[in-house]
């Protein structure tokens, strides 16, 4: 049932792991902190508060959400007060403030009524409403709301379960499959079940044959899932999805597609275990496994923390160090620098990363690309890192697109290996705003010309209405002055024709 | 003898491409001014008129026919220096006398001084603004191109200018470290 995986990853890079920091202790949980704090926007989609300043709501109700198929959704972790009107700075690359909720717990921990507990015989789509209803999103990083991948995808014959978790430190995955690899199985029958998927494959890398033994475990006991386990060798960034299904296939997700495209469907088992929970208990996602971890702690450690609790709450209770310099969200590697640890933890963080300046030093200043070509052997999808970021210091980001900007997963291998410390992905993250800003204004000024050009066709239909109008006034009055006006002729005739009748009468 | 085959047979085939090439000419002749249509796509479509022009196209028409390329001040340099690769000029600055580069703006129709004259209506460019008369006007946001056309005929001054709200871009990073430096530091 475990097999490796027999295709290689081409590019990638061996970074220190540190995951033994954090993998070997039992998760538990952490005590509830004085305030919980939710941003009303997620990534791009803003979402509308459900309850009102000064509102009591139970652990498990709804407090906000958004609109549109790919809404998100927050539900209270505990019960308490709510109060409106605070700002944090949103926890992801640009720190912009938004407007977040805050809940103030009242240490009574009281539960709304669970929905009822739907199995497996259900309708898929009842089972995909129920995981639309419990706000779930991709806990692996990226928080696309999972019924909408679900739904994206009308079919795919197999499900792929992914704990490569490649990036260094993190261990989240693999305690979360160690400790409850039948509820990520549970889950993973649930969206087969709504895919119509026949095939379980689960991808680990070597690092963790510990999960592997346990998920192998949990597999003999559910013959019906059709399961089998991938080992792939420890490399970054084995994890990411297109990545993960080269190692197992040796397809390529073409530039553009998703891997439904090719009949794959993939997923983090902290999404599964919440599907299953929100699917066989009628709970909503409320909490998740986060890899607390880093130098900058004494007492590391996998723990379930409810979400919107503040990030300094977290790094408190695992006591921090005096010599904590910066606190990273997600890895070292794809993660970022969290600028305001009031902010509450996400459905996306999985780790914590508390550091020391010794560890993770600042980096040093950018030097010039000295072309060594370094960064194109590490690049896992094969582009040419260098040329694109020449396009785009040259402010020609559509000669990078040309170049494949757009297939460029952001892993930072690239980066890593840099001898001149370039941050090359915060250049393509740039040349990528920039197309996608250039494109939605493209977009934006098509639409005006489209409305110019109608405005102008209808005030030259008006005019030529109008003057055809005039003409034909202007052509009766001319014939009226040349005195052969029908209506002239017609008036004299009738006189006539009176005149005739009173002289015959007469 | 063979000199006036010689002469016959490249008159033939003179005549012959002539004919071909006359008869192509009809066949593909190309209905308007393509360059037009590539001018006015470069152009942000903003038909605020700023350039003198009563609209984009009618400008790029004026560009075809040989007028400056600096007369856009929405565009700004970034279409100045698209339209200069276009025709294959040197680029020049924005003329100043046209305005100045601005941030998007939108306008915002105070909606509590709007008398529903409908004056703004007849002016905007692209239709943007919805209302009948004696009734409340409102400005539909996506549509607006931030023209500065209503402005000026609304006769109780309830419309406003204002910047669009965007989200912001990812900073370019910075230069190589000795570009960073102010260049009174630099060694020359």
């Amino acid at each position: 049932m475990i097999q490796p995986t027999p295709y290689a990853l081409a590019g990638g890079i061996h970074p220190d792991e540190q995951k033994d920091l954090s993998n070997a202790v039992v998760p538990r949980g952490i005590p509830l902190p004085p305030v919980l704090r939710f941003p009303l926007v997620i990534g791009q989609s803003e979402l509308q508060p459900w309850v009102a300043d000064g509102e009591k709501v139970l652990a498990g109700q709804c407090i906000a959400r958004g609109n549109g198929p790919q809404a998100q959704a927050w539900h209270a972790p505990t019960s308490g007060l709510i109060r409106t009107g605070a700002t944090v700075s949103a926890t992801d690359a640009l720190a912009v403030p938004v407007d977040c909720l805050e809940l103030i717990p009242d240490e009574v921990d009281r539960w709304a009524e669970a929905e009822a507990p739907l199995s497996l015989e259900s309708d898929a789509s009842a089972l995909l409403d129920r995981i639309h209803w419990a706000g779930i999103a991709g806990m692996g990083g990226a928080g696309f709301p999972t019924h909408a991948k679900l739904a994206l995808a009308n079919s795919a014959q197999t499900l792929i379960i992914n704990i490569a978790e490649c990036e260094p430190y993190i261990s989240c995955d693999d305690v979360i499959t160690r400790y409850d690899s039948q509820r990520i199985l549970e889950g993973a029958a649930v969206v087969m079940k709504v895919l119509g998927a026949n095939q379980l494959w689960i991808g680990i890398e070597d690092n963790k044959p510990e999960a592997a033994q346990a998920m192998e475990q949990a597999l003999t006991a559910r013959p019906e899932l059709n399961g089998q386990i991938w080992v792939c060798p420890t490399k970054y960034p084995s994890g990411g999805e297109k990545q993960l299904i080269q190692l197992i296939t040796g397809q390529e997700i073409p530039a553009g597609e998703h891997p439904p495209a090719l009949g794959y469907h993939m997923h983090n088992p902290a999404t599964l275990v919440a599907v299953a929970d929100a699917v066989f208990s009628g709970r909503p996602l409320t909490q998740r496994l986060v890899t607390l971890t880093g130098q900058g702690i004494d007492d590391p450690g996998n723990r379930w923390i409810p979400l919107g609790t503040p990030i300094d709450w977290c790094i408190e209770q695992a006591d921090r160090r005096a010599d904590l310099d910066r606190i990273i969200m997600g890895g070292p590697m794809m993660g970022f620098e969290v600028m305001d640890a009031q902010a509450g933890v996400l459905k996306t963080t999985n780790c914590l990363l508390a550091t020391t300046q010794s560890e993770l030093p600042t980096a040093p200043a950018e030097q010039p690309c000295i072309r060594c070509g370094e960064c194109a052997v590490a690049c896992p999808v094969a582009l040419q890192p260098q040329g694109l970021f020449w396009q785009i210091q040259g402010n020609d980001p559509e000669r990078a697109q040309s170049e494949g900007l757009m297939d460029c997963i952001e892993c930072g291998a690239c980066a890593y290996v840099c001898p001149s410390h370039i941050p090359l992905v915060s250049y393509y993250r740039h040349g990528k705003a920039v197309l996608r800003q250039r494109q939605e204004d493209l977009v934006k000024s098509d639409r005006a010309r489209a409305r110019f050009e109608s405005r102008q066709a209808r005030i030259e239909a008006e005019q030529a209405a109008r003057a055809a109008k005039r003409a034909a006034r202007a052509k009766q009055i001319e014939q009226a002055q040349a005195g052969n006006d029908p209506r002239k002729a017609q008036i004299e005739a009738a006189l006539a024709r009176t005149k005739q009748k009173k002289e015959a009468s007469e | 003898m063979t000199l006036i085959y010689a002469v016959l047979a490249a008159l033939l085939l003179t005549l012959l491409g002539g004919a071909l090439l006359a008869w192509a000419v009809e066949r593909f002749r190309v209905e308007g001014n393509p360059l037009v249509d590539t001018i006015d796509e470069v152009l942000p479509q903003t038909q605020c008129g700023q350039c003198g022009y009563p609209g984009c196209r009618p400008y790029a028409e004026a560009i075809a026919g040989g007028d400056s390329i600096n007369k856009c001040p929405p565009g700004g340099q970034d279409t100045i220096n698209a339209l200069a690769e276009l025709l294959d000029v040197e680029a020049p600055t924005l003329d100043a006398e046209h305005g100045e580069e601005k941030p998007a703006m939108v306008a915002i129709i105070r909606e509590d001084e709007c008398i529903g004259c409908t004056k703004c209506i007849q002016a905007c460019p692209v239709d943007a603004i919805l209302g009948a008369a004696k009734q409340m006007h409102t400005v539909i946001e996506s549509e607006c191109t931030g023209c500065d056309l209503c402005l000026e005929p609304c006769p109780v001054d309830c419309i406003d200018m204002v910047e669009l709200q965007q989200r912001p871009l990812w900073p370019n990073p910075q230069l190589i470290a000795t570009d960073r430096r102010p260049a009174s530091q630099v060694a020359r």
